[in-house]
């Protein structure tokens, strides 16, 4: 196992143009695509997270960079879904009910999805009816919801009232600009991360404990 | 005991008792701090050091023998004369306290044509007069105007005094959430607190009786025009969007609490959706967009900004971009709207420690407007000190000019003894301008046209006033034109309100007319995020 130099800091630099020349020829060189991702690309959007926590980078950095991983996610996915890669877990995210923002969530799913979950993603927009039918019928373990307006917040307690209030027992995550550990607690939700790096942390905790 | 406020090198003094909160002891020593949450405790943009005293932080009793970060929202003082240290940033300084009188001479310089003004004198009244307000979510201006002669007196411009609830219109919507209360309280806010004094103000100057004010006509968005009219706002907060006036119903002054004669007609610019509203519609109006020729490209930069694209054949596409507060100068470190002390133009000297920089107002420098941040964000580009992705360079900054930013590990760049550019201010900037840059790139996408084939851009607001042109279009915030095709057009809501006050049928016709706008959503086009994450980066 190897990483490619060129790979990560295409990833760290947001350049898609290389990171897709770069992915195509370690695909063509042989190099599994579970390698490629997890030795080169997750390390690169991690320490992109990592700086973005510590304050020593920006909104701007972190959504250009994530987009050039995406551009090599794409070419992966469909190496991966034929070869039947093993799933570490499933987890569902949507942008709740009166609000479109999908630039964090995306982020958020193409991480968890990187790190070897599958990922339902329900779009955005989503009432509390479609989060309810994907808990019961796909067999989710955390679903995870996002809102970035102050005025669209208030629904993730209609979902978490919801679900609870029928015993489901998957683990329920939130985040989004206006929500803090304090309106976690506050809704009774398992879990909140203020950026997609602890994100994919608090997914990676809860399924660590259930094993 | 006394509380002493310390802005930049300014202090600003409060007499207190015990229980006080800290942000009521701001509005005694006479400035606001911002509150993008809404008081909700959650942001930190309100946060100040306090020393030398005792506070109580949400019930916990803090002793600040050394300086200690407190969220003023939550904050109430106990004992002892305290020292407060505010950051800039988290100070709105939009104009001062008092109405300030402008001057409206070059309004609108090729003349104001009157037909039938609004609240038409019967014959042998005495001499009438009417308003019109542009009702900001951050600012207020208001036109006096006669209603005889159509001759404008004057304007006169304060700040919304809902700025003590929130800084922008989410969370204000949030605010009165479910609550007709705080509806009412917003509202009083809004046309007692904001608008009245300005009317007070004008009619003091120009010897006019308030009871002889006949006719008012509010321009403002969505949100402050129906909380104005003490209508519930909740729908606008989400998906999709809709309010629940486009038209809000005519009211008199007197059910309102607008200073003026009782039973004088307030009327509302009509919206064309949820955040389109009746300051765009009434900038519509007074650029005259539908009658006008060629291939017109319409922008008022805000907080949001509204973007309107005339082709040629007479369609017209519309969006709202949401460019966050940045632009007025809210959210940066250093930032402030574009008043007296504020640096509105700032270069680096050619060996780099000396700074060009001109201030607004005659003041010595105490903040940075949004204009002087883009003009330093080209200029730094430009010498390499940035990389693309706004990250400032520091083996290419000449030393004494780098620096350290405040969270020590991010850089930033020394403006004279107490002014800041960090890295943080740049990436906002840049978010801002991505999201203008996106929403542009959306309407002459959804049009079929590419932007060489702009006849004419006509930039709206406090913004375009300011703004070195030759610096936005090199950070990419507005398309690369020749200069000749910009034209600023100030303040297009004020204006278009008093064209409909002294034009009635031009008013009443106003909603038919942007009925035939297309209006694009733009987080339902697919192109947007892609365009929105291109603009992120300096060109």
């Amino acid at each position: 196992m190897a990483q490619i130099e060129e790979l990560y800091n295409a990833i760290l630099k947001g350049n898609r143009k290389i990171v897709q020349e770069q992915v195509q020829a370690a695909v063509a060189g042989g190099m599994s695509p579970q390698e490629i991702l997890f030795e080169s690309m997750v390390p690169a959007i991690r320490e992109i997270g990592d700086r973005f926590s510590r304050g020593q980078a920006f909104v701007p950095e972190m959504l250009i960079g994530a987009r050039a991983m995406q551009a090599g996610v794409q070419i992966l996915q469909p190496l991966m879904d034929k070869a039947g890669m093993k799933s570490l877990g499933k987890v569902a995210i949507g942008t709740v009910k009166g609000d479109l923002h999908d630039i964090g969530k995306n982020l958020v799913a193409m991480m968890v999805k990187s790190a070897g979950y599958e990922v339902i993603d329900l779009g955005v927009d989503v009432p509390v009816e479609k989060f309810e039918d994907c808990v019961k019928n796909s067999n989710v373990d955390v679903l995870m919801l996002s809102a970035l307006l102050t005025t669209t917040m208030p629904y993730m307690k209609t979902v978490v009232d919801h679900l609870k209030g029928q015993g489901l027992k998957c683990r329920i995550l939130i985040g989004g600009a206006p929500v803090t550990q304090a309106y976690c607690n506050q809704i009774g939700a398992d879990g909140y991360s203020p950026d997609a790096n602890q994100a994919l942390g608090l997914v990676e905790g809860f399924f660590q404990k259930a094993s | 005991m006394r509380i002493r406020f310390h802005i930049a090198s300014q202090i600003l003094e409060a007499e207190a008792a015990p229980g006080d909160g800290l942000l009521e002891l701001a509005g005694r020593a006479g400035f606001q701090i911002n509150l993008p949450c809404g008081k909700a405790g959650r942001c930190g943009s309100c946060r100040v050091k306090v020393s030398g005293g005792t506070v109580l932080e949400d019930g916990r009793r803090i002793v600040a023998e050394t300086p200690m970060w407190v969220r003023s929202c939550h904050t109430s003082v106990v004992e002892g004369d305290l020292r407060v240290e505010v950051p800039l940033s988290a100070v709105v300084r939009p104009k001062d306290g008092a109405p300030v009188e402008d001057d409206a001479s070059n309004l609108f310089p090729d003349g104001l044509p009157m037909t039938v003004p609004m609240g038409v004198p019967a014959v042998g009244d005495p001499p009438s007069f009417g308003i019109a307000a542009d009702l900001g979510t951050t600012g207020v201006t208001v036109a006096l105007l006669d209603l005889r002669s159509g001759k404008l007196r004057g304007t006169a411009s304060g700040w919304n005094r809902q700025l003590a609830v929130a800084d922008n219109v989410l969370s204000r919507i949030a605010y009165t959430a479910g609550s007709p209360e705080r509806v009412a309280e917003l509202q009083k806010m809004a046309v007692v607190q904001s608008i009245n004094p300005l009317t007070e103000r004008l009619c003091a100057t120009h010897g006019v009786g308030l009871r002889q004010i006949k006719a008012c006509v509010i321009a403002g968005n969505t949100v402050m025009a129906h909380l104005a009219a003490g209508e519930a706002v909740g729908a606008i907060g989400q998906y999709p969007f809709t309010p629940p006036y486009l038209e809000l119903p005519s009211r008199t002054a007197g059910e309102l609490g607008l200073a003026a004669s009782p039973e004088a007609d307030v009327w509302f610019c009509p919206a064309i959706s949820g955040y389109l509203g009746g300051d765009i519609s009434a900038g519509f109006l007074d650029c005259a967009l539908d009658e006008a020729h060629g291939c017109i490209l319409f922008i008022d930069a805000g907080t949001n900004a509204e973007i309107l694209l005339r082709l040629p054949d007479g369609t017209i596409h519309a969006c709202s971009t949401p460019a966050g507060p940045a632009l007025e100068g809210c959210g940066l470190r250093c930032g402030s709207s574009a008043v007296a002390g504020a640096v509105n133009h700032l270069l680096p000297g050619h060996d780099g420690s000396q700074w060009e920089l001109s201030v607004i107002g005659d003041a010595p420098p105490q903040s940075i407007c949004a204009s002087a941040y883009i003009e330093l964000m080209a200029e730094i580009r430009r010498r390499g000190w940035v990389d693309s992705f706004g990250r400032l360079q520091a083996d290419r900054i000449p030393p004494g000019v780098g620096c350290h930013g405040e969270a020590a590990s991010a850089n930033g760049i020394r403006v004279g003894a107490d002014l800041l550019v960090e890295e943080a201010d740049i990436a906002l900037i840049l978010q801002a301008k991505a999201a203008v840059q996106a929403g542009i790139a959306v309407l002459l996408d959804v049009a079929g046209i590419t932007a060489g084939q702009i006849d004419e851009v006509l930039l709206a607001g406090a913004l375009g006033e300011h703004l070195d042109l030759a610096a936005a279009i090199r950070i990419g915030l507005f398309p690369d034109l020749p200069a000749a095709r910009y034209r600023r057009v100030g303040n297009a809501s004020l204006k278009g309100a008093v064209r409909c006050l002294l034009d009635a049928p031009a008013a009443r016709g106003l909603r038919e007319r942007v009925r035939r706008v297309n209006v694009v959503e733009l987080k339902t086009q697919d192109s947007f995020n892609d365009l929105y994450i291109d603009g992120l980066s300096l060109p």
